[in-house]
């Protein structure tokens, strides 16, 4: 026991305290706040909404949680926590603030304690009492008025949480169990948890090496936008959270969207991570007035906004504040981004670097006769979506800024390409030519997910299953090969 | 600025010593083998892959001199191989500048053990990036290590407060434990349990610390459960391989307990291992065995004392228990010197009481247990400083608590007391 | 241009002493497989480091008994494959040697030659699969033969020099090859090696590698290196003394102001060396005695202040004092008017036309203490690394070279300012210059101390 205690929480201090993106060699969304990197469970890696072709009069929401998780997990497969809350949030009124909150608590269990098999074949169902360790979702409804909470209701308790897909052996069919995990919830909704095939894609290397775009062996990539990027997200899986309900269980007046003009037309979305504070030591006395409460832990609205805009010292303050309050924290830095100079830096774009309001604009207010919410709204990092305008027969990836206003901005659908869209925009896409417009054709050369996307609920991809997944088996020191030696 | 220039001389200074020390056919051992373990069994060995990716973009002129040295940190975590802690130092340069920098620093001398060092670049990590997060969790490791829990809990209350996270609760846990509040740690670690999710390493490194607590607590079961969770997440993780050593020890499995602890220590010879290997050799009346054991820890011992870095508490205890009780007075005053702790203060005080002061080493052990720490060593050390200062009722009060909160898993020592109970 | 050479020696000095003595740690077990392809036979050298605390299990062994265990080793798990059919390599010489390490204590180390018999193969894999899960270099090297022309995808240099020194180099990893595929054909002797992979050449050896830590190796153990670093700590003193806020600006004004002659010069230097040795000595011992509730860190600020009102302190006397002759010369100017003086040939400075402020034992010794006093967080730093390496005699020593250094600089700027102020005093310098010196150099010295105080005042608060 010697020292045990010490080494030990050396380790874990160690290993928190490591703080960069190491954990996250593999990590996603990627490659933010610092802290965040060493917290998995809590970390939001991206969030979609839109209103799918067949759920029309519905709003869509994929959250997911969970960067890079490798598909072959052994007994450890991909885990929510069960101590944290997992929040999407919707302003409706333009403020800011949440007046819709949809809330997952998770519980687990092995259904056989002493065993540590994830799961026996074989698995057909997903209540198949052949998976061993079992985690369960309860849903709950939360109404604000102000910012305050004025309701809760339970929409739904222990539905399952779709297993992981450990492999062929285990689980011959996948598709039964993943698609078993989509339940019909009250009030004409359907809720859907569970691992998936991350729907990002993006070129880490190229983004994150100082907009790299210019490479060895593939000049030019991003510049002429020739495709040649390589997907790093590809095969790695995420744990997808996919909510439909009705318009008029988030709308400001509670009632269906008549169309686009309406005055509750547009809603702004976040999901959000809470954990809980604890008191250091307890039972002591005079030190009563700390209070376990719960403390935000990370967020995201729109995409690559804490990775791209805001500086590395304040990632951690973006995660643990408010969209409300985005403004006074960030708005210089939405105003006189950093990827504009790094632009002009690196590829002499002559992008405009000031007082970028068409960002402000896309980003926080939010785009006016589109996903600006009332007359006068805070600017906000909240992912607008105008639920009055159709979905688009003809997806286009680079959403509005190609005509297609079904489309990011407005919302954010899986098949978005938000890296080129979000390049070409702080390259200045938006702008008026007499104000620095440029239309530059940027981006990372990865145009579309590695695996095509449902058509019907949940819409996310099926995981990459334990045994085919990506995992690159490294081959260190093979055992010799049994054959008998022949002397020479 | 002045400060900067003030500290490069002083490194100048810092180095030219270890040179000194080189030259007398040496070396200072910069970081010792890391005592963090855990070996990563990612299949994809991604830190490695970062690694290589950090190093080119440095050799690229990137400034990303802090994530290689966190990346390079990482590896000697994973792979226990010290000379990646060195490397994450030469990466840093003499003078880390910018908060990420600082931070990495800081984590390493924490690494080595250079508290004061930790602490002083960890405020300056905290000073250059107020809203920044990551400088807190080895700023209150630097003021626990130096005894000032009072400022280590206000600092880790602030942490837990803006950032709930795996690190904040296993850092509760550990204060808790220390203020004799076991349950609270547990708690506190089940936490940390949840939160690290299937991050592979933490739920190793996170299972292995709540089963010690559990088993402290007298919860076998729970203990050992936590600790096959632990393996399964990473095999062959050395803490949870010592642990399952120790509960099967206080299960009565005296011979499985043994064969692990060889296992163990034939891979990862860390003085902590090769000590539980030789008390439980002794226990076994194998004192040749026992002897093999000992003497890995006395090399490392000897490698330490000829760099000048042996202000480890661990080695004062094992001299004072199985070595020269002179010797083991000098290094609990050095680890003392080094590191204020409770653990130092227990160190300092079994070996006065070896050496024949039992008066002044029960006033260190009351000095040690002043949290109402409830770890069972120190409790044992204080008994018999109680027993041999005259004080029959404290020390067998003292000695029974030993027994109560886990001294089975070292059953040399357990038999002890129970003899000076009898 | 001096910062940046200080710290380039910085640099050089302190990789080696981060190294660690094995480089690769206590515990690590370190192999390569040297491997060159023949059209008759393949030959492999396999050299084994094991480093101190990995060589403990060994101890009782006898050489014999430590090779027969590392042959079973290679031939269980070193594997050889020609054309993908196994053979058999033959140990053909063993050679084992325990060079000490650290602490005496010893590593051990053991050769191997293997030898195959193959006819022309077309392909040959090395798969090394020794000591697995245990820490170290592990690497593969391939090697040109007789009579063949080989493609190897492992690189043809070995950076370690047959394991006797490890690179350093900070942004490569120690190598990890535990495979070899080489590509053959008949030729003569060519080897075309890939995989080099950015091969960590640049070959810092753990035990010194850079010339200057080679200058320490080489001064030989003990009393020269001793000697050099005494007299390094000297010069650091020495060059530390010019940077900033070390109280030469002070000193000289102090000398100017009061009209110090060469031995003032001399006697102050010798006290700053003995007040500055006594300050970081004192400081380290309360630092130490503290430190179980303050930090050295905490502390320094204090002292800043301290000083800086001692400076303050010293400044406003010379001041004061000066104003008070000032007016008493100016007074007596009026008394004597038609008084012609000869100031020509004076050639003591005590005895200028301007009165001499007297220069006081006890005006020198405050000085001289306030000079020294000056907190140097490096010289502490050193003491304290001293202390906590065991090495306090040595930390001692350093620290008088280090202050004697500083005073060096000190004493000897004071002399060139007392010279310079003779050589002023013979030149026809206007006199109203000469005289406003002493002046101007009392108020510097108060602006020297407002300047130190205002510094240490936000640190204390």
């Amino acid at each position: 026991m010697r020292r045990t205690p010490l080494v030990g929480v050396a380790t874990v201090a160690a290993l928190a305290a490591g703080t960069l993106a190491v954990t996250g060699a593999s990590s996603s969304s990627h490659r933010e706040a610092p802290k965040i990197l060493t917290d998995p469970t809590a970390d939001n890696t991206d969030l979609y909404a839109f209103t799918a072709k067949d759920a029309p009069g519905s709003l869509t929401v994929v959250a997911n949680w969970i960067p890079f998780e490798e598909p072959a997990g052994g007994p450890y497969y991909g885990k929510l926590d069960p101590t944290a809350r997992y929040y999407v949030k919707i302003d409706n009124t333009g403020d800011g603030v949440e007046d819709v909150a949809y809330r997952w608590k998770i519980k687990q269990k092995f259904r056989n304690p002493d065993s540590f098999l994830y799961a026996a074949p074989q698995v057909t169902s997903v209540d198949d009492p052949d998976v061993n360790f079992v985690q369960t979702y309860d849903l709950y409804k939360e109404t604000y008025r102000k910012g305050k909470l004025k309701k809760t209701l339970k929409l739904a308790s222990g539905l399952p949480v779709a297993p992981d897909n450990v492999g062929p052996k285990t689980i011959p069919d996948y598709s039964p169990i993943f698609n078993g995990a989509v339940k019909s919830i009250p009030g004409g909704g359907k809720s859907f948890v569970g691992p998936a095939d991350d729907p990002f894609f993006l070129d880490l290397n190229t983004v994150f090496d100082g907009i790299n775009i210019d490479k060895p062996g593939r000049p030019n990539i991003g510049l002429g936008n020739q495709g040649g990027g390589k997907d790093d997200i590809s095969g790695y899986n995420t744990h997808s959270f996919v909510l439909q309900v009705p318009e008029s269980e988030v709308t400001r007046n509670g009632r269906a969207v008549g169309s686009a003009d309406a005055s509750n037309a547009v809603v702004g979305l976040w999901a959000t991570t809470e954990r809980k504070q604890l008191k250091v030591l307890r039972g002591r006395k005079g030190k009563k007035h700390v209070k376990a409460h719960w403390v935000q832990v990370s967020r995201l609205g729109n995409p690559l906004i804490n990775e791209v805009i805001v500086p590395i010292g304040s990632k951690d303050k973006f995660n643990r504040t408010g969209p409300a309050d985005d403004a006074p924290n960030f708005g210089a830095f939405a105003v006189n981004p950093e990827p504009a100079r790094l632009l002009n830096a690196l590829f002499n774009l002559g992008v405009k670097e000031t007082d970028r309001t068409d960002i402000v604009q896309a980003l926080l207010t939010g785009v006016p006769d589109l996903t600006q919410i009332g007359d006068n709204p805070v600017p906000a990092d909240t992912l607008k979506l105008n639920l009055g305008v159709p979905p688009a027969d003809m997806e286009n990836r680079f959403g509005v800024l190609a005509g297609d206003v079904a489309g990011f901005p407005n919302g954010r659908r899986l098949a978005d390409d938000v890296t080129d869209i979000e390049l070409r925009v702080i390259a200045g896409a938006l702008l008026p030519d007499d104000q620095g417009g440029k239309q530059i054709p940027l981006g990372d050369g990865v145009d579309q997910n590695d695996k095509p996307f449902g058509t019907s609920f949940p819409y996310v991809a099926q995981p990459t299953d334990g045994f085919t997944g990506l995992s690159k088996r490294t081959e260190p020191a093979h055992a010799p090969v049994p054959q008998p030696p022949t002397g020479g | 600025m002045r400060a900067r220039r003030l500290t490069a001389v002083a490194l100048a200074f810092v180095a030219a010593l270890a040179v000194f020390a080189a030259t007398r056919g040496d070396g200072p051992a910069a970081a010792g083998p890391p005592t963090g373990l855990a070996l990563d069994a990612r299949p994809a060995d991604s830190t490695a892959e970062e690694v290589r990716r950090l190093q080119a973009a440095v050799r690229r002129g990137e400034p990303r001199e802090a994530e290689l040295a966190a990346a390079y940190a990482q590896r000697a975590r994973e792979t226990g191989d010290p000379s990646f802690y060195a490397r994450a130092e030469a990466v840093l340069g003499p003078n880390p500048a910018g908060a990420p920098a600082l931070t990495e620093a800081a984590a390493l001398a924490a690494a080595r053990h250079d508290f004061r060092g930790a602490l002083g670049l960890a405020r300056r990590a905290r000073a250059a990036a107020p809203d920044a997060n990551a400088a807190f969790p080895v700023l209150v490791d630097a003021l626990v290590e130096l005894g000032r829990y009072d400022a280590a809990e206000r600092t880790l209350q602030r942490m837990i407060g803006r950032h709930p996270d795996l690190g904040g609760y296993a850092r509760i846990s550990y204060l808790r434990e220390l203020h004799g509040d076991l349950g609270g740690a547990a708690a506190a670690m089940a936490r940390a349990v949840a939160a690290a999710g299937s991050a592979r390493s933490f739920a190793a490194d996170t299972n292995a610390l709540l089963g010690e607590l559990e088993l402290r607590r007298g919860r076998e079961t729970a203990a050992g459960r936590a600790f096959r969770l632990a393996l399964a997440a990473v095999p062959g993780h050395p803490a949870a391989s010592a642990a399952m050593a120790r509960l099967a020890a206080a299960t009565g499995r005296q011979d499985v307990a043994i064969a692990r602890w060889r296992r163990l220590v034939a891979r990862m010879p860390l003085p902590e291992y090769a000590i539980a290997l030789g008390e439980a050799e002794l226990a076994a009346g194998r004192s040749g065995a026992a002897e093999r054991a000992f003497a890995l820890v006395r090399a490392q011992e000897a490698i330490l004392r000829d760099a000048g870095v042996d202000v480890d508490a661990e080695l004062a205890v094992f001299e004072a228990s199985h070595g020269s009780a002179r010797r083991a007075v000098t290094l609990g005053r050095r680890a003392w010197a080094s590191a204020p702790s409770v653990r130092s203060a227990d160190a300092l005080g079994w070996a006065l009481t070896r050496a024949g002061r039992p008066e002044t080493g029960l006033r260190w052990a009351h000095r040690a247990l002043r949290l109402g720490w409830r770890d069972p060593l120190a409790l044992h050390h204080a008994g018999f400083a109680a027993l041999a200062a005259g004080e029959r009722a404290e020390g067998e009060r003292l000695l029974r608590a030993a027994l109560r909160d886990g001294l089975a898993i070292n059953p040399l020592l357990a038999a002890e007391a129970r003899e000076a109970l009898r | 241009m001096r910062r940046a050479l200080l710290i380039a020696v910085v640099a050089a000095l302190l990789a080696p002493a981060a190294a660690a003595a094995h480089p690769l740690g206590d515990y690590s077990v370190n192999h390569l497989a040297e491997i060159g392809v023949s059209s008759d036979r393949v030959d492999v050298r396999y050299t084994l480091d094991r480093a101190e605390i990995a060589s403990v299990p060994l101890r009782g062994q006898s050489d014999a008994e430590v090779l027969a265990g590392v042959e079973d080793e290679v031939a269980d798990r070193l594997v050889l494959e020609a054309d993908d059919r196994r053979v058999l390599l033959a140990v053909t010489g063993a050679r084992l040697t325990r060079p000490p390490g650290r602490a005496g204590l010893p590593t051990t180390r053991a050769e191997l030659t293997l030898r195959a018999r193959v006819t022309d193969p077309s392909r040959v894999v090395l798969r090394d699969g020794t000591y697995r899960g245990r820490i170290g270099w592990k690497a593969i090297v391939a090697q040109p033969g007789e009579g063949t022309a080989v493609v190897a995808d492992v690189p043809a240099t070995d950076p370690t020099g047959g394991l006797r020194r490890y690179p350093a180099d900070r942004l490569s990893s120690p190598a990890d090859v535990r495979a070899a595929t080489l590509r053959v054909e008949p030729g003569d002797g060519t080897l075309e090696a890939r995989g080099s992979d950015a091969a960590p050449v640049a070959s810092g050896d753990g035990r010194g590698g850079d010339p200057l830590t080679d200058a320490f190796s080489d001064a030989a153990a003990g009393k020269g290196a001793l000697l050099l670093l005494l007299a390094l700590a000297f010069g650091w003193g020495a060059l530390h003394a010019l940077s900033p806020g070390h109280g030469k600006a002070m000193v000289a004004a102090y000398l100017v102001g009061t009209r110090g002659t060469p031995r003032h010069a001399i006697a102050l230097g010798g006290i700053v060396t003995v007040t500055h040795t006594a300050g970081v000595f004192a400081l380290g011992a309360v630092a130490l005695a503290l430190s179980a509730t303050v930090l050295p860190e905490d502390l320094l600020p204090w002292l800043e202040l301290t000083s800086g009102l001692l400076v303050l302190g010293v400044g406003a006397a010379v001041l004061r004092r000066h104003l008070r002759h000032r007016s008493a010369h100016r007074h007596g100017h009026h008394h004597h008017h038609g008084h012609d003086h000869d100031h020509g040939h004076d050639h003591d400075p005590g005895h200028s036309h301007v009165p001499p402020e007297r220069i006081t034992s006890r005006g020198l010794l405050a000085m001289g203490a306030a000079a020294g006093l000056i907190p140097c967080p490096s010289a502490l730093v050193v003491l304290l690394a001293a202390v906590a390496q065991g090495e306090i005699a040595l930390g001692l020593a350093m620290i008088v070279a280090f202050s004697a250094g500083l005073a060096a600089t000190l004493t000897g700027l004071g002399l060139a300012v007392v010279l310079a102020g003779r050589a002023i005093g013979r030149l026809p310098v206007p006199r109203g210059v000469v005289a406003a010196l002493p002046a101007l150099s009392a108020v510097a010295i108060v602006g020297v101390g407002c300047m130190l105080t205002l510094r240490a005042v936000p640190h204390v608060a």
